[in-house]
Order: C-alpha cells, then structure tokens, then sequence
C-alpha cells in the first residue's frame, strides 16, 4: 500500500529542477590591490563602502587602521526594482539614495559589481551623488561584467587579502540584463572619475579603478620604477577594455 | 502553530516589564514589547530592549541588547552592545558591539571590537578603536523618564518615571529638553561628518 502511494506521490509531482547553487569566485585584484598601494599614507584612510556590511571586509579595513563607512547601494535601488519603475528617475527622486554629509570626503570607495545593477542611465546619477564625497584623488573600485545576463542580485564581495577578491553570487541563474559598459560610457557619465587602470578577468569580467581628475586635469608626477617604490601614479594608465 | 513572536524569546527571559532588575540580580533589566520610552536612560545593569526607546542610554561597564522586536532611536554608550532588532543612532562600546543577522542599523559604531553577522543590515561609519571608558561614562547626571504605552488598545498610561537598576532618576517632563539632547542627536539617515 506505502509503496503504491509512493508512487502516486512520484506521478502527481514531479521532480522540481533544484536551483543552481552559486559557488565562490575568487580572483586575483590587481586593480584592487592598486588601489590599496595608493591610498594615502600618514592618516586613517576613509573608506566607503556601497555594498552590504560584511565582518570580513571589516575587519580588513579595520586591520589598517582605516575608517570604514557603509552604505548599500543596492538596498537603495531596491524600492524602486519592487514597485515596477525601475529607472533612473525613481532613483533620483529617493531622497535617501547615496546621500551624504557634504563635507565627507573618502579616499576610496567601493561599488564592487554593483554598477552592473544600476537601471540605464544610473551611472550619471551615482557619479552626481557620489561627487560630493569625492576629494581630488578619490578612487572608485568596480568590478563590471562583460556578461549579456546577470544574475537577479549582486554578488557578496569579500577581501581575502590585498590581492584577492571573492563574489559570490545567491545564484547561477542569469536573468539580468548586463549593461556591458564601455571605457567611454564610464568615463562620460562617471564624471569626475576617469578609468585610470583595467584588467580583465577570466571570470568574463573587468575590474576598474578611476579616479576624481585633478582639478587641473594633469596626470600626477609618478614615481620611477626601480627607485626602490612602485610606480604609483598614473604616468601611463593601463586600460584593457575589448575594442569599443 | 506556534505565536513565533513567543518563540524569538529566549525561556529564561524575565516577563515584560518595566520594572528593572536590580544590581546583583540575574536577568538584564528589561523593557518589554508592550513599552514605550522616552528620554534619557542611565544604570549599572545589563538592559534588553523588547519595546520601544527614543533618547539616549548609558549604562558603562554593562550590556546593551536591543532584542529582535527593539525599535530603538537613541545613543548608546555602554561596554557591549548587541542589536538583533532595529536601531537608529550612534553606538559606543568598551569592548563589543555586535549586529546580529537580523539586526538593522543606520548609525556610527565606535568600538574595539565590531561584529557583523551575515544578513544585518548597517548604514553608517565603523570606527575599531579603543573606547575609553570615561566615553561611556561622560555625564554623571542622568534621567529617565518613561511613558508606558498599551500599544494592543493603542491608549497611553499616564507618564511614568523609572530608576534602573536604582541608580537615577530625575525625569524632566515639561522642562523643554527634547529626547536625546545631549549634544548630538540620533542620526537620521545621514552620514556623519568626518574631521
């Protein structure tokens, strides 16, 4: 009899197809391992940091004796995605989407993938909130795919160490649409950050590093290679992105 | 099956109360679910928030939990903090503050040591440096006052003050002081400034 309803059971329902599980991705972060050579030296660095709080990140950070500041910029777009009007005018009439003290300024700050979840047109309103804070060599840190579909939410990104970076994502699935941004899309609306550096990512992505240009819109003086420092400043930017 | 709200608290949780345990005793003094209070907070006891605070508390060398159903608007200066609730306002810990998974918070925390468990939410800027004590001890003057509230027939007791753990009490109603003037308010949403 158990064995006749068992097989009742089997027919009314069958096998559901279990959702792929996400799995760790780690990569070695030249651009992010940049940008810990070239935080300032002499005082705490100010780092913020848009995605969600993480222990680890935090601890890193803490580690160097940095200021550390959160704010999730996903849970901003969030009310908008779930109302349905997921664009950039919903956006910018959240009163409480990246918005700060004006006399904040950091010396880095984090989007990890979160730019790749902005709605079309969404970098220039980033950029905009984002100025305030900026000081005249802030560094943006990102990571953008290169992938036509996304998965639904942003990867958790955690530091493993000053050259490694870890995404995991809630899921495999990829129903996102990936914006794909070019060097020259970045550049004109992340405005007054510049791509200074790229790498390509074997994981179909990029990683990249701008930086507030100088109010003088000069490169700094780097440091010659050899002379016992790393190069450090941006002489001859290294820019990877595939052909636009 | 089960009122999940029963389950969220721990067994040996004393029942809501407004009243506080006193020093030496075993349980955190408590504000219950069902409880409402403004003003300023000042003991040498553990405290556990079920209810609701807005204003400021200090309790130097003794713990903060601010429990699943806590909605706190307030300061919070004592040597361990733990929020599984919500919270908006800034935090300074002796030893540890902590945001369990389900914790909310929008403010600053400065502490030696700071934990952030998968899952919370936190909005605000983090500083891991040694809190002297005398941070969390700043002003020897302190009050409480508290309005109990019966949120289920949504009818307000007459105002209330309160002592924890018998060490002050000196309520202001009507003397002007708006809850949480100390020299800095709750934060509200924005980003502090940086020197």
């Amino acid at each position: 009899m158990n064995g006749l309803l068992e097989l009742f059971r089997r027919r009314k329902e069958p096998e559901r197809e279990a959702p792929a599980e996400s799995r760790p991705v780690r990569f070695r972060a030249r651009g992010f391992s940049f940008l810990l050579e070239d935080l300032p030296g002499g005082r705490p660095w100010r780092i913020l940091d848009l995605g969600e709080a993480d222990n680890v990140n935090l601890n890193f950070f803490a580690g160097q004796g940095a200021r550390y500041t959160v704010e999730s910029l996903y849970r901003g777009i969030l009310p908008c995605r779930r109302s349905g009007t997921f664009d950039v005018d919903c956006l910018a009439r959240r009163q409480d989407f990246l918005r700060f003290d004006s006399r904040t300024e950091f010396d880095a700050i984090l989007a990890w993938d979160l730019l790749d979840y902005l709605p079309p047109g969404g970098l220039d309103l980033v950029a905009s909130r984002l100025a305030p804070v900026a000081g005249p060599s802030t560094l943006l840190y990102s990571v953008v795919s290169r992938e036509p579909k996304l998965p639904p939410r942003p990867a958790r990104c955690r530091i493993i160490d000053g050259e490694t970076v870890e995404m995991t994502h809630e899921t495999e699935v990829r129903t996102f649409p990936g914006p794909r941004y070019t060097q020259a899309q970045l550049d004109e609306s992340l405005t007054p950050f510049r791509v200074e550096r790229s790498y390509l990512l074997k994981i179909h992505a990029q990683e990249v590093l701008l930086r507030t240009e100088d109010s003088t819109g000069s490169a700094r003086e780097g440091v010659e290679e050899g002379s016992g420092q790393r190069e450090r400043h941006r002489r001859s930017p290294e820019r990877n992105f595939p052909s636009e | 099956m089960w009122n999940r709200d029963d389950e969220s608290q721990p067994q040996d949780q004393p029942r809501p109360s407004s009243r506080g345990t006193g020093p030496g005793t075993s349980g955190p003094a408590l504000i219950g679910p069902s409880i409402a209070v403004r003003g300023k907070l000042a003991g040498k006891e553990d405290l556990r928030i079920e209810g609701r605070f807005e204003g400021e508390i200090r309790v130097p060398g003794n713990q903060v939990t601010i429990g699943r159903q806590g909605k706190v608007e307030a300061e919070i200066r004592a040597r361990h903090i733990v929020v599984e609730g919500e919270l908006a306002g800034n935090l300074v810990a002796e030893e540890q503050a902590v945001v369990r998974a389900a914790g909310r918070v929008e403010g600053d925390i400065k502490a030696p040591n700071v934990v952030l468990e998968e899952g919370c939410q936190f909005k605000g800027q983090i500083d891991m440096e040694p809190v002297g004590k005398e941070e969390t001890e700043e002003t020897s003057e302190s009050s409480a006052e508290e309005k109990q509230t019966d949120e289920s027939s949504g009818e307000e007791d007459a105002e209330t003050t309160k002592e924890v753990g018998g060490e002050s009490e000196s309520p202001s109603p009507g003397s002007g002081k708006k809850p949480g003037d100390s020299g800095r308010a709750p934060r509200q949403g924005r980003l502090p400034k940086q020197g």
